[in-house]
């Protein structure tokens, strides 16, 4: 019932922490830019209405946002070891958070695609641009800026959704704090301290997005 | 040379009994038309008579349902004939369409450069050229955010004629614009007219349409009533629904 909150504890156990905060860091970073890449080029599918692959994107994404996340690294993790191509726990959570991010910012960037007015895109064409010169030289450069906000939000997403990792092994940052607690039971300090750490992602993460949305908006303000 | 016409003699762009449907409504209903080098055809007509169908399938982003386009005595029917065309019949939208995230520069060049109607460097020259004929070089590097719309409209022409057209296709351009600055946008059209640019211009603007029309075509309900000099036209015109418009308007 006397449960005295150490700061010293939580001091103490920093370095600890601080791994599993950089094994989270790397995770999530890499896994969000993949997921971003893979949100434009799955919309530029659907956009140009490539046959078979446009379906194919549309599946994958119906697919990925119908079923839960730990189920999908699971799959991946122990699936691709039971047909003999064995994955480190670093790379199979980053597939899995990547394939996850990307089914959302498929269609994060398909709504800002939309969000062109169809007169710059008939501009586009009597100046006798291809598709992929459209693609390339209006939608995305105007399409990406209208869905930065939705892929911030995907992206902070797959920031949290890291802890799930925990579950195929990965020293993350929750994975370091569940195994302090199980063997010296400070739980509070240990919550405490990683849920500050999140928080802390997430704000840089909101910071980044907000200056590359500056830069993009500069030629908005008259 | 990728810009010359196929044939020298003969119209520019030439439509035979175009037919445009949506779903059973006919936007056009078998209309035929043609438009000869260095000429100007103004098209009047109330609003839903088919003037911007019209104008929009000359360059294709509307494909017709019957009848044909000829460009250059080159008959053009596949998206990929469109798009070899479309080098050479330019388009100034009623909302201007700039894009929004590029400079003046970039607008005019884009197009040009990677269609290779010149050079980085003869294209960047003559849009400069261009600019400064409509009072605009000192915008060159400005985004179209920091231009009144007059000043884009401007920068919308200059853009067409980059890629060299050999006609240049309106929809209302001065529809969106104040009254103060619709005379600069027809100033720039009326000198365009002058130098023999073959011009298809949707318009509302009755003393554009005296003063530089060669032709003026009356629509009405997706076919053409009327076509004649503008002093015909406007004076003595053959057809009752043409009357009953103009007596409307004045
Ligand atoms: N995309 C579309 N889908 C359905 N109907 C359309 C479409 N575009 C035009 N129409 C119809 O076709 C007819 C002709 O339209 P159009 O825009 O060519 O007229 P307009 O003469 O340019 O009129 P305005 O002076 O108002 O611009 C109208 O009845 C319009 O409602
Ligand atoms: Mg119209």
């Amino acid at each position: 019932m006397n449960y005295a909150f150490s700061f010293v504890y939580i001091v103490e156990n920093l370095p600890v922490l601080f791994d599993g905060f950089m094994v989270t860091v790397r995770v999530s970073v890499i896994s969000i830019a993949i997921a971003s890449l893979i949100g434009i080029a799955g919309a530029a599918v659907r956009l140009l209405k490539v046959p078979v692959l446009s379906q194919v994107v549309g599946a994958y994404v119906h697919f990925i946002r119908s079923t839960p996340l730990l189920p999908q690294i699971f799959f991946i993790f122990y699936g691709l070891a039971s047909v003999g191509l064995p994955i480190s726990s670093f790379w199979a959570g980053v597939f899995a958070l990547s394939l996850w991010g990307g089914a959302y910012n498929v269609e994060n960037v398909r709504g800002g695609f939309l969000s062109i007015s169809k007169g710059l895109h008939e501009a586009a064409d009597s100046l006798a641009f291809g598709p992929l010169h459209y693609l390339w030289l209006v939608a995305v450069p105007l399409g990406v800026r209208v869905s930065l906000p939705s892929m911030l939000n995907t992206s902070v997403s797959v920031l949290k959704n890291s802890a799930y990792l925990q579950a195929i092994g990965l020293a993350e940052l929750t994975f370091v704090a569940m195994d302090k607690v199980s063997l010296e039971f400070r739980t509070l300090e240990m919550f405490a301290a990683i849920g500050v750490m999140y928080l802390v992602l997430v704000l840089a993460l909101s910071i980044a997005v907000r200056r590359l949305e500056n830069v993009l908006q500069k030629p908005f303000r008259p | 040379m990728p810009n010359s016409p196929a044939t020298a003699e003969g119209p520019v762009i030439s439509v035979r009994g175009v037919v445009k449907k949506y779903g059973n409504m006919r936007a056009l209903d078998g209309v035929d038309a043609d438009v000869s080098r260095g000429e100007v055809v103004v098209v009047i007509g109330p609003s839903g008579s088919g003037k911007s169908t019209f104008i929009r399938c000359l360059n294709g982003l509307e494909r017709v349902d019957g009848g044909r386009v000829t460009i250059d005595g080159m008959p053009i029917s596949t998206r990929r004939d469109w798009q070899v065309a479309r080098r050479r019949i330019g388009m100034v939208f009623q909302d201007y369409s700039l894009f929004p995230h590029m400079t003046v520069m970039s607008n005019i060049c884009l197009a040009p450069v990677r269609a290779r109607v010149g050079t980085r460097a003869e294209t960047e020259e003559r849009a400069m050229e261009m600019l400064e004929r409509v009072g605009l070089a000192h915008k060159a590097n400005d985004f179209p955010a920091a231009l009144s719309g007059g000043q884009q409209q401007r920068v919308a022409i200059v853009r067409a004629l980059a890629m060299k057209p050999e006609a240049i296709l309106f929809d209302e351009p001065t529809s969106a614009l104040d009254p103060e600055t619709i005379g600069e946008v027809l100033a720039v059209m009326k000198e365009l007219a002058r130098e023999g640019m073959t011009m298809v211009v949707v318009t509302h603007e009755m003393g554009f349409a005296r003063e530089v029309a060669d032709r003026v075509v009356f629509m009405d309900k997706g076919r053409i009533v009327e076509i004649g000099p503008p002093e015909v036209i406007f004076t003595s015109p053959r057809e009752d629904r043409t009357k009953a418009f103009l007596e409307m308007i004045f």
